[in-house]
């Protein structure tokens, strides 16, 4: 997310206000982050209305735990970590958490990953990806393990630094990267499997060349 | 000029600005003279984008009108919300008060042997963030090669340590 200076300052005064028991600085801090946090959730889960529940109860849990937090990271770093760890409690409750998938792919997908993208996914039609893999794209992703699926969410959607990733989910800077990377080849592994070289979409877009 | 097998791991971060000057120079170096490495580049760029955007498209239909409130609300419920430990207490130890002072010691001669055995340790209070900037090394793999990663604060470089396959240019 890489937040700037001014946003980083405010929340903090903000912080500091809600600590102190200022309902209005606590319901700034909602305000600021609760689509970030509704998008993070619905990523993860999928479902609206669930992610609706998490995102509320997140900030439940933000102002619970508000008077401990030190301020040793950002304010968003913290509740983007509750917001995860609820994410993931909700999926293991439902049986559906799948965290093994950690760090390494199987060796044929890495392989068949790792060949020169196809043309359904690269070539002169990749800058414009159309609305049919955008379609597909939530297909891919719900399709990860957890822990792909997270981290893919928060760097790609949320923007955060190897830095900030490394404290929400709580690996090291290496596993960090690691992770993304075999995310990464994972979700091209899945767009494959939708579209293939003989995806219409892109097919059209390179016979209209 | 590096071969592709030892760029691709690093695309990503090069995408993602993580890398060192120094890496970042000798990956752009290659991307440049290798149009697969480019579009695998260029392959990490548009995934992403497509994510964002189909996750925006999604999220941006929810109604937060009201949001604050309806948190607000159940905080406030929670707060409101009489505890029924007390009751409920009553009621187990009354009901299984010999197998609770049985636990309750078995607990207290575990909890003595850790103690002994276990030295003090950082609290892991997950809602603690601690932030470490100390250098660190630590092995990764990256399906194809394996890896070391320097880690310093600012900055993140990737040292080779095996060369077991090659990847198609």
């Amino acid at each position: 997310m890489n937040e700037g200076p001014k946003e980083a300052g405010d929340d903090r005064a903000l912080v500091r206000a809600a600590q102190r028991g200022d309902g209005q600085a606590f319901r700034k801090l909602v305000e600021r982050y609760q689509r970030r946090v509704v998008q993070l959730a619905l990523g993860m889960t999928k479902d609206p209305d669930e992610a609706m529940d998490i995102a509320q109860e997140t900030f439940v849990r933000v102002h619970r735990y508000l008077p401990s937090f030190k301020g040793d990271s950002s304010f968003f770093t913290w509740t983007y970590r509750i917001a995860m760890n609820l994410c993931l409690d909700a999926q293991r409750r439902r049986g559906r958490g799948e965290r093994v998938d950690l760090d390494q792919g199987d060796e044929a997908e890495i392989e068949a990953a790792m060949d020169p993208p196809s043309a359904a996914l690269a070539g002169p039609q990749r800058q414009a990806l159309n609305s049919e893999l955008r379609g597909r794209i939530e297909d891919a992703l719900s399709g990860l393990s957890e822990n792909h699926r997270a981290i893919l969410l928060l760097r790609e959607v949320e923007g955060l630094s190897y830095e900030e990733l490394s404290k929400v989910l709580g690996i090291r800077k290496g596993t960090v990267m690691s992770r993304l990377f075999h995310a990464r080849l994972k979700m091209q592994g899945k767009l494959r499997e939708y579209l293939g070289e003989d995806a219409p979409a892109a097919k059209k877009e390179e016979e209209g060349e | 000029m590096k071969r592709c097998e030892e760029v691709v791991p690093l695309l990503g971060p090069l995408a993602d600005d993580a890398l060192s000057a120094d890496d970042r120079a000798w990956v752009e170096d290659h991307v440049r003279g290798c149009p697969s490495c480019r579009d695998r580049e260029a392959l990490i760029g548009a995934q992403g984008r497509a994510l964002r955007e189909a996750l925006a498209e999604r999220a941006g239909k929810l109604e937060l009108d009201g949001f604050p409130d309806r948190v607000l609300a159940r905080i406030g419920q929670q707060r409101a919300a009489p505890s029924r430990l007390p009751v409920w207490g009553r009621e187990m130890w009354w009901a299984h008060r010999g197998a609770l002072i049985s636990a309750g010691g078995l607990a207290a001669a575990a909890c003595m042997a850790l103690a002994v055995f276990l030295s003090p340790s950082r609290s892991d209070d997950e809602l603690t963030l601690v932030a470490d900037n100390s250098p660190q090394v630590e092995e990764v793999e990256f399906g194809t090669r394996d890896g070391a990663v320097l880690q310093l604060p600012q900055q993140t470089t990737v040292i080779w340590m095996s060369d077991d396959r090659g990847i198609p240019r």
